[in-house]
């Protein structure tokens, strides 16, 4: 019997050489770190770039990002801001919240040993590098891609050097590959492996969040997929899907907004989950309108599917498929105010503590808000023309993103970081992170507003002098998130090294989850037998 | 003594004259101002509404909306903060409450759709409903022009002019190229704003005011955008594609616009301004005559109108 014992606690915490467990790995919990580190490094990479572009923007005159006879190098700046947009998009908030948090929580929440695919979620995960490579190859190769993120043609197969956007398109191919396999991944562990007595709706809002966020990318990754693969051809084959003469350049930009609105729902879906927990945690008290908050999710991603041509208001479309764009639009905003106030109503009655995720949570709460109203200003057509492509649709989707799923993301590092490594963050350092980046965003982003109502065009590397004073502005706020940002890269360090160690459920009785019935790190393998959910300890 | 005060006051005064005639007669009415907050000031109907409806309900709900759930927000985390002897609830439903704050957005999105829509239909129909509430676009704008983006500049071509009496005006081989000014060149053009760098043009685009103008919009390489904001304007130019809007410049508001390329279109993206003059029509007119004359005898592009020349005249 002792020997049985020894056996089943060996077998419990077996673990492979490290070569094989981080190369080959098919625990879900490695895959999740891999990821999650992956996207500091690219974070950085990210955050470092746009540095470079305030830096040129602190005033008016190109200084920095110059030809060799002195003149503005605008194609530069451009493949800058491409790099910018693609590796914040594609290599660092979906691999955070969807490959990091997404693979880490979602088996745990639902009381399955792993992911259903565990080579499969292996490989989702080592295509990233790959297509990461081919990334910075884009930007670099023949002076890089300079089309912007949404690589529009004709610009896009117009470029000095055809490679940069074939490797650009390269990239997405991969990183759509790995989306879409983990998106697989996702569905089938959700819909196959929850822990007996865990219904759909006994299931946490992370992993229902997860489970639109992944049903949203298997119907919109291959939609990309199909266009950029056409714009490949336009651009390496000498094809004519896109080009003026006998194509259409406007096709693309319908076939990229359907991949492109939803994806915006998939960055921010994860967020909404991740925040929903938090907030519970820290006010002990179960979600407020549990139901609500889930199917609220399910219409976002919904609706997502049918309103990508407000992206598109200027493109010259009939002024009633404008009018139906602005409508479908606007419909958005109902379910989001429900989850707003379901979250507000959580925290109400409760008894709050104010640890570093409960701020970023409520900085979540606030700043979406915020990005959210003046997306419902941009949803009216003919509103909208007056600011499409302006700095106020810049500071909007920053609003929603930057302040979205970049706070989400540092809100479920700081909440989850003592379950994943063991060991905790110091609380006074990651309230000094929260308050010097709340400041920090907020200086970059809000000024730009105002930049964009009185007309600065969006992916400029110059303006006009009378607009010196609110970029300045934007500048400061930048090298103070960025300084933000390290000190973050410092506490992370720190607390992975030499951080207080922690018990299995260290937030208390608000974190009513099955991801604090197991160890502080949990062992390599969870739920070899399988949790029993009662209907009273469901989220 | 006196005389001598009294001749200095009266040539200051008029020195103060002259100067403020000179700054009326080229008023450089849209582009940003430093310290802006909102938009520029409209100039035609269409940003006035843009302006109206941002100022009278847009912003004032939206800020309401932000301002309500951050006080919301703020007094939820004061009120029910961590405290000794307090004990969480735990009601998770509140059926009223769920009924309100999904009806109430729903209110507030109405609110905003029906004027939406308005204005989205009134740009459609607008310059009919303005002229005699026919509709048919072509028949009601005066002049007609088409704009083409290329990579970095924009081409104008003036195709046709016909005012309110059917009375057609010739402006065909009115077509030209406007680059960006370099700064050397603008500092040294003593008729123009030096504070204009990166705004102005080499030639302008001169329109009447009080008129409805038609832009049909494309453009030779790239995508590019036709975008003027003190108008309400923006329209993207693409090749293959015929885009078209129209603009009314307000009596009162003639003057020097400026805009931008509102479309990534390459290296020299944020180098290639549009400056348009609106003039009063009689103005214009002569203008047309001057300019046509100019580029029949081979002219790269069409001088200023007068006002920039007598500008310069009454300052000196």
């Amino acid at each position: 019997m002792a020997y049985a014992a020894d056996h089943a606690a060996d077998h419990h915490d077996h673990k492979p050489n490290p070569f094989w467990r981080w190369f080959g790995s098919t625990n879900h919990k490695d895959i999740g770190t891999l990821y999650l580190v992956f996207s500091v490094i690219t974070g950085i990479i990210g955050a470092a770039l746009s540095v470079v572009m305030r830096m040129e923007l602190s005033d008016p005159g190109v200084e920095f990002l110059v030809k060799e006879n002195g003149d503005p190098n605008g194609h530069f700046w451009n493949t800058i801001i491409t790099a910018h947009g693609v590796i914040m998009i594609f290599f660092v908030v979906m691999p955070a919240l969807i490959g990091g948090f997404g693979n880490w929580f979602v088996p745990l929440m639902i009381g399955a040993p792993d992911m259903a695919f565990p080579r499969m979620n292996n490989i989702s995960f080592w295509l990233l590098v790959p297509a990461l490579a081919f990334g910075i190859l884009s930007a670099v190769v023949g002076g890089g891609a300079g089309t912007g993120w949404t690589f529009y043609p004709p610009l896009s197969v117009m470029q000095p050097d055809k490679m940069s956007v074939s490797f650009a398109i390269f990239a997405l191919h991969m990183a759509g590959a790995s989306s879409i396999m983990g998106a697989i991944n996702f569905i089938t562990t959700i819909l196959n492996m929850r822990a007996p007595g865990m219904t759909l709706h006994r299931m946490p809002l992370f992993a229902w969040a997860m489970l639109v966020t992944a049903f949203l990318l298997l119907l919109a990754v291959p939609v990309l997929g199909g266009a950029i693969t056409m714009l490949l051809a336009d651009n390496a084959l000498g094809t004519c899907f896109f080009c003026a003469e006998g194509g259409d350049p406007v096709l693309f930009q319908h076939l990229f907004w359907f991949f492109g609105h939803p994806e915006v729902y998939i960055m921010i879906l994860p967020a909404f989950g991740i925040v929903s927990h938090v907030v519970s945690t820290f006010s002990r008290k179960p979600i407020f309108g549990y139901l609500g908050m889930a199917y609220a999710m399910v219409s976002i991603g919904f609706i997502g599917f049918v309103v990508w041509a407000h992206h598109m208001y200027t493109v010259g479309m009939p002024t009633n498929v404008q009018a139906y764009f602005t409508l479908a639009t606007m419909v958005i905003a109902v379910p989001t105010g429900i989850k707003i106030f379901s979250w507000i109503a959580t925290m109400w009655g409760g008894a709050i503590r104010f640890t570093t995720p409960m701020l970023w949570a409520v900085g979540f709460i606030f700043l979406f808000t915020l990005g959210g109203v003046t997306g419902v200003m941009l949803s009216m057509a003919q509103f909208d023309k007056t600011l499409h492509d302006t700095y106020f649709v810049v500071a909007h989707f920053h609003y929603v993103l930057s302040m979205g799923a970049v706070f989400a993301i540092f809100c479920g590092w700081y909440y989850w970081i003592g379950k994943m490594s063991g060991r905790q963050y110091p609380e006074w350092a990651g309230q000094l992170h929260f308050w010097t980046f709340f400041a920090g965003v907020n200086l970059i982003f809000f000024p730009q507003h105002f930049l964009g109502l009185q007309g600065m065009p969006r992916r400029y590397i110059d303006y006009l002098d009378t607009q010196a004073f609110y970029n300045a502005i934007s500048s400061w706020g930048a090298y103070f998130s960025f300084a933000s940002t390290l000190f973050f890269l410092c506490i992370a360090i720190y607390t992975l090294v030499a951080g207080r160690r922690v018990g299995d459920n260290y937030w208390g009785d608000g974190a009513t989850t099955l991801e604090w019935s197991v160890s502080s790190p949990p062992p390599f393998h969870t739920f070899d037998d399988l949790p029993q959910i009662e209907p009273e300890a469901a989220h | 003594m006196v005389r001598i005060f009294k001749s200095i006051v009266l040539t200051l005064f008029l020195l103060t004259v002259a100067a403020t005639a000179a700054q009326a007669q080229v008023a450089v009415q849209g582009v940003p101002v430093e310290y802006g907050l909102s938009f520029q000031e409209p100039a035609t109907p269409i940003m006035e509404r843009a302006v109206g409806q941002f100022n009278v309900f847009i912003l004032p709900l939206m800020a309401a909306v932000t301002v309500f759930v951050l006080v919301l927000l703020l007094w939820t985390c004061w009120a029910f903060r961590e405290r000794d002897g307090h004990q969480p609830g735990n009601f998770t439903h509140n059926t009223r409450i769920e009924i309100i704050w999904t009806a109430v957005p729903i209110l507030i999105l109405v609110v905003m759709f029906v004027p939406a829509m308005r204005f989205l239909y009134y740009n459609e129909n607008g310059p009919d409903m303005l002229i005699n509430g026919e509709r048919g676009n072509d028949k009601h704008a005066e002049l007609v022009m088409q704009v083409t983006g290329n990579q970095w500049n924009w081409t104008y071509e003036y195709l046709l002019y016909r005012d309110e009496n059917g009375v057609e005006t010739d402006v065909s081989g009115i077509e030209f190229t406007a680059n960006m000014l370099p700064q050397d060149a603008l500092l040294a053009d003593t008729r123009r704003d030096g504070s204009l760098y990166k705004g102005e043009t080499d030639y302008h685009v001169v329109i009447p005011s009080n008129t409805v103008v038609r832009f049909n919009v494309t453009a030779s390489d790239v995508l590019h955008a036709f975008a003027m904001p003190a108008f309400g304007m923006k329209v993207d130019a693409i090749p293959g594609h015929m885009n078209n809007t129209w603009a009314l410049v307000n009596p009162g508001k003639e003057g020097l616009y400026i805009g931008q390329c509102s479309e990534i279109c390459g290296d020299r993206h944020s180098f290639m301004p549009i400056a348009i003059d609106a003039l009063p029509k009689e103005e214009f007119l002569s203008w047309v005559g001057t300019a046509k004359g100019e580029l029949e005898s081979g002219a790269v592009g069409p001088s200023l109108p007068a006002r920039y020349d007598n500008q310069v005249a009454a300052a000196n």
